[in-house]
Protein backbone atom coordinates (compact mmCIF):
# COMPACT_ATOMS: atom_id res chain seq x y z
CA UNK A 1 0.00 0.00 0.00
CA UNK A 2 1.53 3.72 -1.16
CA UNK A 3 1.71 5.73 1.85
CA UNK A 4 -0.27 8.73 1.98
CA UNK A 5 -1.55 8.08 -1.54
CA UNK A 6 1.66 9.26 -3.08
CA UNK A 7 0.60 12.35 -2.01
CA UNK A 8 3.92 14.85 -0.32
CA UNK A 9 4.40 15.53 3.22
CA UNK A 10 3.89 19.53 2.57
CA UNK A 11 5.33 20.12 6.38
CA UNK A 12 3.87 22.60 8.15
CA UNK A 13 1.01 24.73 7.16
CA UNK A 14 -1.43 27.52 8.21
CA UNK A 15 -5.22 28.54 7.13
CA UNK A 16 -5.13 31.45 4.33
CA UNK A 17 -7.44 33.87 6.32
CA UNK A 18 -8.24 37.19 5.09
CA UNK A 19 -6.91 39.03 7.91
CA UNK A 20 -2.63 37.80 6.91
CA UNK A 21 -3.37 38.66 2.91
CA UNK A 22 -1.72 41.69 2.83
CA UNK A 23 1.02 40.15 5.32
CA UNK A 24 1.84 36.79 3.66
CA UNK A 25 2.18 38.81 -0.07
CA UNK A 26 4.24 41.62 1.63
CA UNK A 27 6.48 39.33 3.87
CA UNK A 28 6.51 35.85 2.31
CA UNK A 29 6.86 33.86 5.37
CA UNK A 30 8.44 30.79 5.93
CA UNK A 31 5.28 29.12 5.62
CA UNK A 32 5.64 25.73 3.77
CA UNK A 33 2.16 25.79 2.79
CA UNK A 34 -1.78 26.71 3.07
CA UNK A 35 -4.90 25.24 3.14
CA UNK A 36 -7.88 27.33 2.07
CA UNK A 37 -11.52 27.07 2.61
CA UNK A 38 -12.59 26.34 -1.08
CA UNK A 39 -15.78 28.19 -0.64
CA UNK A 40 -14.78 31.38 0.22
CA UNK A 41 -12.72 31.47 -3.10
CA UNK A 42 -15.09 29.39 -5.26
CA UNK A 43 -17.78 31.82 -6.32
CA UNK A 44 -15.70 34.99 -5.26
CA UNK A 45 -14.31 37.15 -8.45
CA UNK A 46 -12.94 39.76 -6.18
CA UNK A 47 -9.99 40.19 -4.36
CA UNK A 48 -9.76 37.17 -2.56
CA UNK A 49 -9.91 34.78 -5.20
CA UNK A 50 -7.23 37.50 -7.01
CA UNK A 51 -4.52 36.82 -3.79
CA UNK A 52 -5.22 33.37 -3.86
CA UNK A 53 -3.85 33.02 -6.84
CA UNK A 54 -0.73 34.97 -6.37
CA UNK A 55 -0.81 33.00 -3.62
CA UNK A 56 -0.66 29.51 -4.64
CA UNK A 57 1.95 30.97 -7.16
CA UNK A 58 4.15 31.19 -4.67
CA UNK A 59 3.06 28.32 -1.96
CA UNK A 60 1.87 24.91 -2.85
CA UNK A 61 -2.24 25.37 -1.22
CA UNK A 62 -4.75 22.60 -0.27
CA UNK A 63 -8.43 23.19 -0.56
CA UNK A 64 -10.54 22.41 2.16
CA UNK A 65 -14.32 22.18 2.04
CA UNK A 66 -17.35 22.38 4.25
CA UNK A 67 -20.35 22.11 1.70
CA UNK A 68 -19.73 18.72 0.07
CA UNK A 69 -22.41 17.11 2.26
CA UNK A 70 -20.99 13.35 1.43
CA UNK A 71 -23.37 12.06 3.90
CA UNK A 72 -26.28 13.61 3.01
CA UNK A 73 -29.69 11.86 1.35
CA UNK A 74 -29.99 14.76 -1.26
CA UNK A 75 -28.44 14.32 -4.75
CA UNK A 76 -24.60 15.20 -4.87
CA UNK A 77 -24.68 19.00 -6.32
CA UNK A 78 -23.30 19.21 -8.96
CA UNK A 79 -23.33 22.97 -9.32
CA UNK A 80 -20.93 22.82 -6.09
CA UNK A 81 -18.32 20.01 -7.72
CA UNK A 82 -18.21 22.29 -10.87
CA UNK A 83 -17.10 25.24 -9.31
CA UNK A 84 -15.03 23.17 -7.28
CA UNK A 85 -13.41 21.93 -9.98
CA UNK A 86 -12.41 25.23 -11.55
CA UNK A 87 -11.37 26.80 -8.51
CA UNK A 88 -9.26 23.52 -7.92
CA UNK A 89 -8.04 24.56 -11.98
CA UNK A 90 -6.75 27.43 -11.15
CA UNK A 91 -5.34 26.95 -7.80
CA UNK A 92 -3.94 23.46 -8.59
CA UNK A 93 -4.00 22.54 -4.74
CA UNK A 94 -2.25 19.47 -3.94
CA UNK A 95 -4.78 17.47 -2.95
CA UNK A 96 -9.07 18.41 -2.33
CA UNK A 97 -10.82 17.95 1.34
CA UNK A 98 -13.79 18.02 3.34
CA UNK A 99 -15.69 16.39 6.22
CA UNK A 100 -17.19 13.17 7.18
CA UNK A 101 -20.66 14.98 7.45
CA UNK A 102 -23.71 16.03 6.14
CA UNK A 103 -24.62 19.81 6.14
CA UNK A 104 -28.66 19.76 5.57
CA UNK A 105 -31.31 17.67 3.13
CA UNK A 106 -33.92 18.73 1.02
CA UNK A 107 -31.69 21.47 -0.44
CA UNK A 108 -31.30 23.69 2.98
CA UNK A 109 -27.90 24.23 4.09
CA UNK A 110 -27.75 24.44 7.50
CA UNK A 111 -24.12 25.54 7.50
CA UNK A 112 -22.88 22.82 9.89
CA UNK A 113 -20.72 20.22 9.62
CA UNK A 114 -23.51 17.09 11.16
CA UNK A 115 -22.91 13.99 12.18
CA UNK A 116 -23.84 11.09 11.23
CA UNK A 117 -25.25 7.61 12.42
CA UNK A 118 -22.35 5.23 11.91
CA UNK A 119 -23.37 1.71 10.33
CA UNK A 120 -23.91 -0.28 7.32
CA UNK A 121 -26.02 2.14 5.49
CA UNK A 122 -24.42 5.46 6.04
CA UNK A 123 -20.93 3.45 5.37
CA UNK A 124 -22.60 1.75 1.65
CA UNK A 125 -24.06 5.62 1.34
CA UNK A 126 -21.14 7.77 2.01
CA UNK A 127 -18.57 4.92 -0.29
CA UNK A 128 -20.76 5.52 -3.25
CA UNK A 129 -20.34 9.28 -3.22
CA UNK A 130 -16.88 9.19 -2.34
CA UNK A 131 -16.55 7.42 -5.52
CA UNK A 132 -19.02 9.61 -7.49
CA UNK A 133 -17.27 12.73 -6.89
CA UNK A 134 -13.65 10.90 -6.98
CA UNK A 135 -14.84 10.59 -10.55
CA UNK A 136 -15.67 13.67 -11.17
CA UNK A 137 -12.82 15.51 -9.63
CA UNK A 138 -10.44 13.07 -10.84
CA UNK A 139 -8.41 12.51 -8.10
CA UNK A 140 -8.86 11.45 -4.78
CA UNK A 141 -10.90 13.05 -1.76
CA UNK A 142 -9.23 13.44 1.73
CA UNK A 143 -11.53 13.16 3.81
CA UNK A 144 -11.73 14.75 7.48
CA UNK A 145 -13.17 12.96 10.99
CA UNK A 146 -15.39 15.98 11.79
CA UNK A 147 -16.12 16.88 15.26
CA UNK A 148 -19.59 15.51 17.11
CA UNK A 149 -21.53 16.42 19.60
CA UNK A 150 -23.99 13.82 19.44
CA UNK A 151 -23.86 9.72 18.99
CA UNK A 152 -26.62 8.07 17.79
CA UNK A 153 -28.57 4.78 18.76
CA UNK A 154 -28.40 3.45 14.98
CA UNK A 155 -24.88 3.42 14.88
CA UNK A 156 -23.44 0.32 14.63
CA UNK A 157 -19.48 1.13 13.76
CA UNK A 158 -17.22 3.56 16.03
CA UNK A 159 -15.61 6.08 13.43
CA UNK A 160 -12.35 4.42 13.25
CA UNK A 161 -13.47 1.78 11.80
CA UNK A 162 -15.93 3.42 9.38
CA UNK A 163 -13.09 5.47 8.37
CA UNK A 164 -10.80 2.13 7.71
CA UNK A 165 -13.68 0.99 5.64
CA UNK A 166 -14.06 3.66 3.54
CA UNK A 167 -10.79 4.33 2.84
CA UNK A 168 -10.77 0.65 1.77
CA UNK A 169 -14.12 0.91 -0.75
CA UNK A 170 -13.28 4.08 -1.86
CA UNK A 171 -9.62 4.44 -2.29
CA UNK A 172 -9.41 7.92 -0.30
CA UNK A 173 -7.34 9.52 2.23
CA UNK A 174 -8.03 10.82 5.40
CA UNK A 175 -7.32 14.04 7.07
CA UNK A 176 -7.07 13.31 10.51
CA UNK A 177 -8.06 16.02 13.15
CA UNK A 178 -6.41 15.44 16.17
CA UNK A 179 -8.38 18.30 18.19
CA UNK A 180 -11.62 16.70 16.60
CA UNK A 181 -10.92 13.65 17.82
CA UNK A 182 -10.31 14.98 21.27
CA UNK A 183 -13.78 16.99 20.91
CA UNK A 184 -15.43 14.05 19.95
CA UNK A 185 -14.16 11.90 22.34
CA UNK A 186 -14.89 14.00 25.58
CA UNK A 187 -18.41 14.56 23.85
CA UNK A 188 -19.40 11.09 23.49
CA UNK A 189 -17.44 9.37 25.99
CA UNK A 190 -14.83 7.13 23.64
CA UNK A 191 -11.12 6.92 24.11
CA UNK A 192 -9.17 9.22 22.10
CA UNK A 193 -6.37 6.58 21.85
CA UNK A 194 -8.03 3.86 20.50
CA UNK A 195 -9.32 6.23 18.03
CA UNK A 196 -6.20 7.35 16.52
CA UNK A 197 -4.58 3.34 17.51
CA UNK A 198 -8.12 2.07 15.20
CA UNK A 199 -7.67 4.33 12.04
CA UNK A 200 -5.98 3.59 8.81
CA UNK A 201 -2.00 5.36 9.09
CA UNK A 202 -1.46 4.34 5.84
CA UNK A 203 -4.22 6.93 4.32
CA UNK A 204 -3.71 9.88 6.74
CA UNK A 205 -2.42 12.21 4.11
CA UNK A 206 -2.83 15.30 6.29
CA UNK A 207 -3.52 15.88 9.73
CA UNK A 208 -5.45 19.45 11.55
CA UNK A 209 -4.40 20.71 15.23
CA UNK A 210 -6.95 23.78 16.90
CA UNK A 211 -8.17 25.04 19.78
CA UNK A 212 -11.32 24.49 21.31
CA UNK A 213 -13.83 25.73 23.90
CA UNK A 214 -13.71 23.63 27.03
CA UNK A 215 -17.74 24.07 28.13
CA UNK A 216 -17.06 21.67 31.38
CA UNK A 217 -19.66 19.24 30.08
CA UNK A 218 -18.55 19.52 26.69
CA UNK A 219 -16.34 20.99 24.67
CA UNK A 220 -16.98 22.83 21.59
CA UNK A 221 -14.17 23.27 18.20
CA UNK A 222 -13.86 26.53 18.02
CA UNK A 223 -10.10 27.17 16.37
CA UNK A 224 -10.28 30.46 18.39
CA UNK A 225 -7.57 29.53 20.48
CA UNK A 226 -4.08 27.62 21.25
CA UNK A 227 -3.89 24.03 21.02
CA UNK A 228 -4.23 22.44 24.13
CA UNK A 229 -1.64 20.25 26.23
CA UNK A 230 -4.12 16.82 25.40
CA UNK A 231 -4.22 17.69 22.02
CA UNK A 232 -0.49 18.03 21.70
CA UNK A 233 0.13 15.09 23.56
CA UNK A 234 -2.70 13.03 20.93
CA UNK A 235 -0.87 14.74 18.24
CA UNK A 236 2.27 13.02 19.42
CA UNK A 237 1.42 9.87 19.37
CA UNK A 238 -0.81 10.43 15.73
CA UNK A 239 2.01 11.93 14.12
CA UNK A 240 4.47 8.95 14.73
CA UNK A 241 1.78 6.56 13.37
CA UNK A 242 0.95 8.41 10.23
CA UNK A 243 4.36 8.70 8.62
CA UNK A 244 4.83 12.13 8.78
CA UNK A 245 1.87 13.44 7.23
CA UNK A 246 1.40 17.10 6.87
CA UNK A 247 0.21 19.43 9.42
CA UNK A 248 -2.22 22.16 9.31
CA UNK A 249 -3.36 24.53 12.03
CA UNK A 250 -6.51 25.97 11.91
CA UNK A 251 -7.43 28.95 13.51
CA UNK A 252 -10.85 30.94 12.65
CA UNK A 253 -12.07 32.87 15.40
CA UNK A 254 -10.20 35.45 17.35
CA UNK A 255 -7.50 35.14 14.60
CA UNK A 256 -4.10 36.67 16.23
CA UNK A 257 -1.56 38.06 13.75
CA UNK A 258 0.38 36.23 11.82
CA UNK A 259 3.45 35.35 13.38
CA UNK A 260 1.06 34.59 16.23
CA UNK A 261 -0.35 32.07 14.41
CA UNK A 262 2.64 30.85 13.06
CA UNK A 263 4.63 30.52 16.09
CA UNK A 264 1.49 27.95 17.52
CA UNK A 265 2.21 26.08 14.03
CA UNK A 266 5.80 26.18 15.47
CA UNK A 267 5.26 24.03 18.25
CA UNK A 268 4.58 21.51 16.79
CA UNK A 269 7.88 20.62 15.62
CA UNK A 270 8.83 20.20 19.32
CA UNK A 271 6.11 16.82 19.51
CA UNK A 272 7.04 15.64 16.17
CA UNK A 273 9.67 14.22 18.55
CA UNK A 274 8.01 10.77 20.25
CA UNK A 275 10.91 11.67 23.26
CA UNK A 276 9.02 15.25 23.81
CA UNK A 277 7.89 15.11 26.94
CA UNK A 278 7.40 18.82 27.57
CA UNK A 279 3.91 20.95 28.15
CA UNK A 280 2.49 24.38 27.14
CA UNK A 281 1.31 26.72 29.93
CA UNK A 282 -2.50 27.23 29.41
CA UNK A 283 -4.70 29.83 30.61
CA UNK A 284 -8.35 28.21 31.20
CA UNK A 285 -10.98 30.50 30.67
CA UNK A 286 -14.46 29.80 30.83
CA UNK A 287 -16.17 32.39 28.52
CA UNK A 288 -19.41 32.45 26.36
CA UNK A 289 -20.50 29.43 24.30
CA UNK A 290 -18.44 30.08 20.89
CA UNK A 291 -19.97 28.32 17.50
CA UNK A 292 -17.99 25.70 15.89
CA UNK A 293 -15.82 25.94 13.21
CA UNK A 294 -14.45 26.59 10.35
CA UNK A 295 -17.21 28.80 8.98
CA UNK A 296 -17.22 30.06 5.16
CA UNK A 297 -17.41 33.55 5.26
CA UNK A 298 -15.07 36.44 4.17
CA UNK A 299 -15.53 40.40 5.83
CA UNK A 300 -15.41 42.47 3.30
CA UNK A 301 -14.85 45.90 5.43
CA UNK A 302 -11.21 45.78 5.56
CA UNK A 303 -11.55 45.73 1.29
CA UNK A 304 -13.52 48.81 1.22
CA UNK B 1 -33.12 -5.92 26.96
CA UNK B 2 -30.65 -3.77 24.35
CA UNK B 3 -33.50 -2.62 21.93
CA UNK B 4 -32.14 -2.73 18.17
CA UNK B 5 -33.00 0.95 16.72
CA UNK B 6 -32.71 1.43 12.92
CA UNK B 7 -34.02 4.56 11.04
CA UNK B 8 -33.36 5.35 7.30
CA UNK B 9 -30.84 7.70 6.74
CA UNK B 10 -32.73 10.13 5.02
CA UNK B 11 -35.76 9.81 7.67
CA UNK B 12 -32.72 10.17 10.19
CA UNK B 13 -31.55 13.18 8.33
CA UNK B 14 -34.76 14.72 8.00
CA UNK B 15 -35.61 14.14 11.50
CA UNK B 16 -32.31 15.66 13.12
CA UNK B 17 -32.78 18.85 10.11
CA UNK B 18 -36.29 19.65 11.21
CA UNK B 19 -35.08 19.30 15.11
CA UNK B 20 -32.31 22.07 14.33
CA UNK B 21 -34.55 24.52 11.99
CA UNK B 22 -37.89 24.99 14.30
CA UNK B 23 -36.36 23.79 17.87
CA UNK B 24 -39.79 25.31 19.10
CA UNK B 25 -42.01 23.28 16.68
CA UNK B 26 -43.49 26.75 15.67
CA UNK B 27 -43.88 25.02 12.37
CA UNK B 28 -46.81 22.85 13.40
CA UNK B 29 -44.09 19.50 12.47
CA UNK B 30 -43.86 16.87 14.94
CA UNK B 31 -40.22 15.94 14.25
CA UNK B 32 -40.92 12.66 16.22
CA UNK B 33 -43.74 11.96 12.93
CA UNK B 34 -40.70 12.34 10.18
CA UNK B 35 -39.34 8.51 12.45
CA UNK B 36 -42.67 6.56 11.39
CA UNK B 37 -40.26 4.13 9.31
CA UNK B 38 -37.91 3.69 11.89
CA UNK B 39 -37.81 0.79 14.20
CA UNK B 40 -37.27 1.50 18.17
CA UNK B 41 -36.99 5.01 17.83
CA UNK B 42 -39.94 7.51 18.38
CA UNK B 43 -38.32 10.26 20.31
CA UNK B 44 -34.57 11.90 21.01
CA UNK B 45 -33.67 9.94 23.63
CA UNK B 46 -34.45 6.68 21.57
CA UNK B 47 -32.49 8.37 18.11
CA UNK B 48 -29.55 9.96 20.33
CA UNK B 49 -27.43 8.56 23.03
CA UNK B 50 -27.07 10.23 26.35
CA UNK B 51 -23.09 10.29 27.37
CA UNK B 52 -22.21 10.27 30.92
CA UNK B 53 -22.40 14.13 31.37
CA UNK B 54 -25.02 15.06 28.53
CA UNK B 55 -28.67 13.92 28.38
CA UNK B 56 -29.87 13.34 24.75
CA UNK B 57 -31.32 16.66 24.57
CA UNK B 58 -28.45 17.93 25.82
CA UNK B 59 -26.09 16.93 23.15
CA UNK B 60 -28.54 17.82 20.52
CA UNK B 61 -29.27 20.98 22.15
CA UNK B 62 -25.75 22.06 21.23
CA UNK B 63 -26.31 21.54 17.80
CA UNK B 64 -29.65 23.14 17.77
CA UNK B 65 -27.91 26.59 19.46
CA UNK B 66 -24.88 26.47 16.97
CA UNK B 67 -27.19 26.12 13.84
CA UNK B 68 -29.17 29.71 14.90
CA UNK B 69 -26.02 31.44 17.00
CA UNK B 70 -23.87 30.48 13.26
CA UNK B 71 -26.16 31.86 11.01
CA UNK B 72 -26.76 35.06 13.23
CA UNK B 73 -23.18 35.83 13.62
CA UNK B 74 -22.49 35.57 9.21
CA UNK B 75 -26.17 37.86 9.25
CA UNK B 76 -23.96 40.13 11.75
CA UNK B 77 -21.09 39.93 9.66
CA UNK B 78 -23.10 40.49 6.55
CA UNK B 79 -25.25 43.45 8.07
CA UNK B 80 -23.14 44.98 10.63
CA UNK B 81 -24.23 48.98 10.25
CA UNK B 82 -27.53 47.39 10.11
CA UNK B 83 -27.09 45.19 13.39
CA UNK B 84 -25.78 48.91 15.16
CA UNK B 85 -28.69 50.71 13.50
CA UNK B 86 -31.12 48.52 15.16
CA UNK B 87 -29.47 47.27 18.12
CA UNK B 88 -28.49 43.66 18.83
CA UNK B 89 -31.24 42.54 20.12
CA UNK B 90 -33.75 43.91 17.56
CA UNK B 91 -31.30 42.77 14.69
CA UNK B 92 -31.33 39.01 16.23
CA UNK B 93 -35.30 39.22 16.46
CA UNK B 94 -35.40 39.89 12.60
CA UNK B 95 -32.27 37.62 11.59
CA UNK B 96 -33.58 34.77 13.95
CA UNK B 97 -37.17 35.21 12.12
CA UNK B 98 -35.74 35.84 8.56
CA UNK B 99 -33.68 32.62 8.85
CA UNK B 100 -36.79 30.40 10.10
CA UNK B 101 -38.44 31.53 7.15
CA UNK B 102 -35.94 31.61 4.47
CA UNK B 103 -33.97 28.92 5.70
CA UNK B 104 -30.17 29.17 3.25
CA UNK B 105 -30.33 26.96 0.49
CA UNK B 106 -26.71 27.19 -0.93
CA UNK B 107 -23.56 26.40 0.08
CA UNK B 108 -21.86 29.30 -0.10
CA UNK B 109 -22.85 31.92 3.25
CA UNK B 110 -22.30 35.03 1.33
CA UNK B 111 -25.84 34.52 -0.30
CA UNK B 112 -27.68 34.15 3.12
CA UNK B 113 -29.05 38.30 3.69
CA UNK B 114 -30.16 38.48 -0.42
CA UNK B 115 -34.00 37.87 0.38
CA UNK B 116 -33.22 40.16 4.08
CA UNK B 117 -34.27 44.14 2.95
CA UNK B 118 -37.53 41.85 0.97
CA UNK B 119 -38.38 40.67 4.43
CA UNK B 120 -37.59 43.52 6.17
CA UNK B 121 -40.27 45.29 3.77
CA UNK B 122 -42.67 43.09 3.72
CA UNK B 123 -42.77 42.66 7.90
CA UNK B 124 -42.34 45.93 8.76
CA UNK B 125 -43.43 46.76 12.12
CA UNK B 126 -46.32 49.54 10.85
CA UNK B 127 -47.14 47.50 7.95
CA UNK B 128 -50.88 47.77 9.55
CA UNK B 129 -50.14 51.54 10.06
CA UNK B 130 -51.27 54.47 7.72
CA UNK B 131 -48.84 56.82 8.74
CA UNK B 132 -45.46 54.94 8.03
CA UNK B 133 -42.35 55.49 9.98
CA UNK B 134 -39.54 57.20 8.52
CA UNK B 135 -36.62 55.13 10.59
CA UNK B 136 -37.95 51.69 8.94
CA UNK B 137 -37.57 52.68 5.57
CA UNK B 138 -34.17 53.89 6.51
CA UNK B 139 -33.49 50.03 8.33
CA UNK B 140 -34.45 48.70 4.77
CA UNK B 141 -32.32 51.12 2.86
CA UNK B 142 -29.11 50.33 4.69
CA UNK B 143 -29.95 46.38 4.63
CA UNK B 144 -30.26 46.66 0.48
CA UNK B 145 -26.96 49.11 0.43
CA UNK B 146 -25.00 46.62 2.74
CA UNK B 147 -25.77 43.58 0.89
CA UNK B 148 -24.99 45.43 -2.66
CA UNK B 149 -21.92 46.27 -1.21
CA UNK B 150 -20.84 42.42 -0.79
CA UNK B 151 -22.24 41.50 -4.28
CA UNK B 152 -20.00 44.42 -5.89
CA UNK B 153 -17.06 42.57 -3.93
CA UNK B 154 -17.40 39.78 -5.14
CA UNK B 155 -18.72 40.06 -9.14
CA UNK B 156 -17.27 38.86 -11.73
CA UNK B 157 -15.57 41.45 -13.72
CA UNK B 158 -12.67 42.91 -16.24
CA UNK B 159 -9.54 43.72 -14.20
CA UNK B 160 -7.35 43.97 -16.64
CA UNK B 161 -8.21 47.30 -18.57
CA UNK B 162 -6.59 51.06 -18.70
CA UNK B 163 -7.65 53.72 -16.15
CA UNK B 164 -8.15 56.93 -18.27
CA UNK B 165 -5.83 60.05 -17.54
CA UNK B 166 -6.38 63.88 -17.61
CA UNK B 167 -5.09 63.56 -21.34
CA UNK B 168 -7.42 60.44 -22.34
CA UNK B 169 -10.11 62.27 -25.18
CA UNK B 170 -13.29 62.97 -23.91
CA UNK B 171 -14.81 60.36 -26.24
CA UNK B 172 -12.91 57.66 -25.09
CA UNK B 173 -14.30 57.99 -21.76
CA UNK B 174 -16.16 54.89 -20.12
CA UNK B 175 -17.19 53.81 -16.77
CA UNK B 176 -15.11 51.35 -15.14
CA UNK B 177 -16.87 47.87 -15.00
CA UNK B 178 -17.66 47.49 -11.43
CA UNK B 179 -20.32 50.81 -11.21
CA UNK B 180 -23.43 50.82 -9.28
CA UNK B 181 -25.23 54.22 -8.95
CA UNK B 182 -27.47 54.31 -5.59
CA UNK B 183 -30.14 56.86 -4.72
CA UNK B 184 -31.45 56.83 -1.38
CA UNK B 185 -34.30 58.85 1.19
CA UNK B 186 -31.98 58.98 3.49
CA UNK B 187 -28.56 59.75 3.77
CA UNK B 188 -27.49 56.16 4.01
CA UNK B 189 -23.88 56.20 2.33
CA UNK B 190 -22.65 58.78 5.44
CA UNK B 191 -24.32 56.60 7.96
CA UNK B 192 -22.64 53.60 6.66
CA UNK B 193 -19.28 55.30 6.40
CA UNK B 194 -19.23 56.68 9.60
CA UNK B 195 -20.33 53.23 11.52
CA UNK B 196 -17.91 52.02 9.59
CA UNK B 197 -15.51 54.11 10.58
CA UNK B 198 -15.86 53.67 14.30
CA UNK B 199 -18.09 56.56 14.61
CA UNK B 200 -21.51 56.10 16.57
CA UNK B 201 -24.00 57.76 13.81
CA UNK B 202 -27.30 58.30 15.46
CA UNK B 203 -30.52 57.57 13.09
CA UNK B 204 -30.82 60.43 10.10
CA UNK B 205 -33.44 62.38 9.12
CA UNK B 206 -35.04 61.89 5.75
CA UNK B 207 -33.00 63.54 3.32
CA UNK B 208 -32.35 62.45 -0.41
CA UNK B 209 -29.15 60.81 -1.36
CA UNK B 210 -27.33 59.89 -3.86
CA UNK B 211 -23.60 57.60 -4.18
CA UNK B 212 -21.53 55.65 -6.57
CA UNK B 213 -19.67 52.47 -5.63
CA UNK B 214 -17.07 51.51 -8.15
CA UNK B 215 -14.06 49.01 -7.92
CA UNK B 216 -10.39 48.92 -8.89
CA UNK B 217 -8.21 46.28 -8.79
CA UNK B 218 -10.43 44.64 -6.72
CA UNK B 219 -11.22 47.20 -3.96
CA UNK B 220 -13.96 49.50 -3.41
CA UNK B 221 -14.45 52.99 -3.25
CA UNK B 222 -17.85 54.91 -2.37
CA UNK B 223 -18.34 58.61 -3.53
CA UNK B 224 -21.26 60.45 -2.83
CA UNK B 225 -22.67 62.32 -5.49
CA UNK B 226 -25.35 65.65 -6.19
CA UNK B 227 -28.41 64.68 -7.77
CA UNK B 228 -27.57 66.41 -11.06
CA UNK B 229 -23.86 64.05 -10.92
CA UNK B 230 -26.36 60.96 -10.06
CA UNK B 231 -28.50 61.71 -13.44
CA UNK B 232 -25.59 62.22 -15.70
CA UNK B 233 -23.95 59.10 -14.46
CA UNK B 234 -27.41 57.18 -15.05
CA UNK B 235 -27.29 58.48 -18.38
CA UNK B 236 -23.72 57.37 -19.09
CA UNK B 237 -24.34 53.97 -17.59
CA UNK B 238 -27.34 53.74 -19.91
CA UNK B 239 -25.63 54.54 -23.08
CA UNK B 240 -22.04 53.81 -22.32
CA UNK B 241 -21.23 57.26 -24.38
CA UNK B 242 -20.18 60.78 -23.29
CA UNK B 243 -21.75 62.76 -25.95
CA UNK B 244 -25.12 61.01 -25.82
CA UNK B 245 -24.95 61.41 -22.18
CA UNK B 246 -24.09 65.10 -22.27
CA UNK B 247 -26.87 65.56 -25.34
CA UNK B 248 -29.47 64.19 -22.90
CA UNK B 249 -28.79 65.48 -19.35
CA UNK B 250 -28.57 69.12 -21.01
CA UNK B 251 -31.58 68.51 -22.67
CA UNK B 252 -33.23 67.52 -19.33
CA UNK B 253 -31.45 70.34 -17.41
CA UNK B 254 -32.10 73.17 -20.20
CA UNK B 255 -34.80 74.51 -17.68
CA UNK B 256 -31.86 75.74 -15.59
CA UNK B 257 -30.02 77.45 -17.73
CA UNK B 258 -27.16 76.03 -16.46
CA UNK B 259 -23.73 76.77 -17.95
CA UNK B 260 -23.32 72.94 -18.50
CA UNK B 261 -19.72 72.45 -20.05
CA UNK B 262 -17.93 74.40 -17.13
CA UNK B 263 -18.99 71.91 -14.82
CA UNK B 264 -18.64 68.95 -16.73
CA UNK B 265 -14.81 70.15 -16.89
CA UNK B 266 -14.56 70.34 -13.13
CA UNK B 267 -16.75 66.89 -12.87
CA UNK B 268 -14.84 64.59 -15.54
CA UNK B 269 -11.43 66.41 -13.74
CA UNK B 270 -12.47 65.16 -10.14
CA UNK B 271 -13.90 61.83 -11.78
CA UNK B 272 -10.86 60.94 -13.85
CA UNK B 273 -9.16 61.20 -10.31
CA UNK B 274 -11.09 59.22 -8.41
CA UNK B 275 -11.12 56.09 -11.15
CA UNK B 276 -14.37 56.38 -12.50
CA UNK B 277 -12.99 56.12 -16.22
CA UNK B 278 -11.41 53.62 -17.99
CA UNK B 279 -10.04 54.18 -21.68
Amino acid sequence: METRLGLPNLGLGLGLRSQHFEHILQNKPAVDWFEVISENFMDSHGRPRYILQQIAEQYPVVMHGVSLSIGSTDPLNFDYLKSLKQLAGEVKPAWISDHLCWTGVLTTNSHDLLPLPLNDESLKHVCNRIRQVQDYLERPLIVENPSTYAAFNNSTLPEWDFLRIMTEETGCGLLLDVNNVYVSSFNNDFDPVTYINGIPHDRVVQMHLAGHQNCGNYIIDTHDREVNNQVWKLFQMAYQLANEASVLLEWDGNIPAFDVYHSELLKSKKYMDATFTGAEKEVHSMDKEQVSNPLNLFAVNQFL
Amino acid sequence: MHKTVKIPLKDFQQWMQQLLLDPYQQTGVNPNDLLSNATNAASIEDVICHSEKLSAQEHLGIYQRSYIARLRNCMSQQFSALEYALGEAIFCAFADDYLASRPSHHYNLSFLGAHFADYLENNRPDAEETVKEDWIDFIIELARFEYAIGVLFDTKAEEDYQLATFETPEEQLKIVPIFSLFTFKFPVRKYYSEFKNGKNPALPLEKESYSVVLRHQFKLSIYDLHKEQYDFLSLLKEHNDIATAKDLFQTHYTKNDMQFEPIWSNWKERWIAANFFRV
